[in-house]
């Protein structure tokens, strides 16, 4: 039994504080992730609150067919991706980026993820979400699919688009850079 | 034209953002005060539940061969009704 089913079953069983060792494992991650979406550091610990909440409450539904941590992003996300419906993304202003800066200047690989999660958040949902569970989360195609609870030729697709898409916008802003 | 490689490998890269030092305890709070823990559904009584039906259903076709199906319906009534009673009770 893992750490995390472990900590479930006491949970289950009504020691409700052993879910304060869930929230001290996965809070950077979960934090991390809504990063991903929103640039504003204070929106994103609101979301990851509402997502740990979400999870306490749904903690009996988990039926262990995945990890705990692939059930737990997935409640995260559909927290997240709920949030956002109703706001739309701001520009992070908390990570460092340097103005119009050319992704073939020299700058550290932190200041270019920053840039491309920048221009992730702005991308259309349909396919920022897709982007997001799979590289982020480390997911294969078929995880990213149950997920996002799409067939898997559409994530696929919107994975091949997204990708594009964020190229188009990555090189635009280089283009910008230069001028 | 960008390297794809280079984006592929930033949308992997996980930055060190943490939440505020009093964040645990913020979603602690709010989760005691929803005590009690969620009940684990019971998924074993539920299909424990569906499993007498569908025995009461054999049974009663085998007993009231002339009126099958109203015998049928009788018992999985009967049996819905008992699983029904025994999620809310586990639930309560």
């Amino acid at each position: 039994m893992t750490s995390d089913e472990e900590d479930v079953a006491a949970i289950l069983g009504g020691d409700a504080d052993r879910f304060e060792r869930i929230v001290g494992r996965y809070k950077g991650p979960l934090m991390q992730l809504a990063m991903r979406f929103t640039g504003d550091r204070s929106t994103a610990e609101e979301m990851a609150h509402v997502a740990f909440v979400s999870c306490y409450r749904a903690l009996g539904t988990w039926q262990r067919k995945s990890a705990f941590s692939t059930w737990l992003f997935s409640i995260a996300l559909n927290v997240y991706r709920s949030h956002l419906r109703r706001a739309q993304p701001s520009i992070p202003l908390d990570e460092e980026l340097p103005s119009q800066t050319s992704l073939e200047e020299t700058i550290s690989e932190q200041q270019e993820a920053a840039i491309v999660r920048r221009a992730v958040a702005f991308l259309p949902a349909k396919y920022r979400d897709p982007l997001v569970t799979f590289y982020f989360l480390d997911a294969d195609l078929a995880e990213t699919a149950a997920i996002l609870r799409l067939p898997e030729s559409t994530v696929k697709t919107r994975l091949r688009r997204g990708r594009h898409l964020l190229a188009q916008r990555l090189e635009r802003q280089l283009t910008r850079g230069k001028r | 034209m960008i390297d794809p490689e280079r984006i592929e490998a930033a949308l992997r890269r996980r930055s060190d953002v943490e939440p505020s030092p009093f964040f645990e305890r913020r979603v602690m709070n709010e989760i005691r005060a929803e005590a009690p823990a969620p009940l684990a559904f019971p998924w074993r009584q539920l299909a424990a539940a569906v499993m007498a039906g569908a025995g009461a259903v054999t049974l009663g076709v085998r007993l009231f061969p002339a009126d099958s199906f109203a015998a049928a319906a009788i018992l999985v009534c009967a049996a819905s009704l008992a699983a029904v009673e025994r999620v809310v009770s586990l639930r309560a």
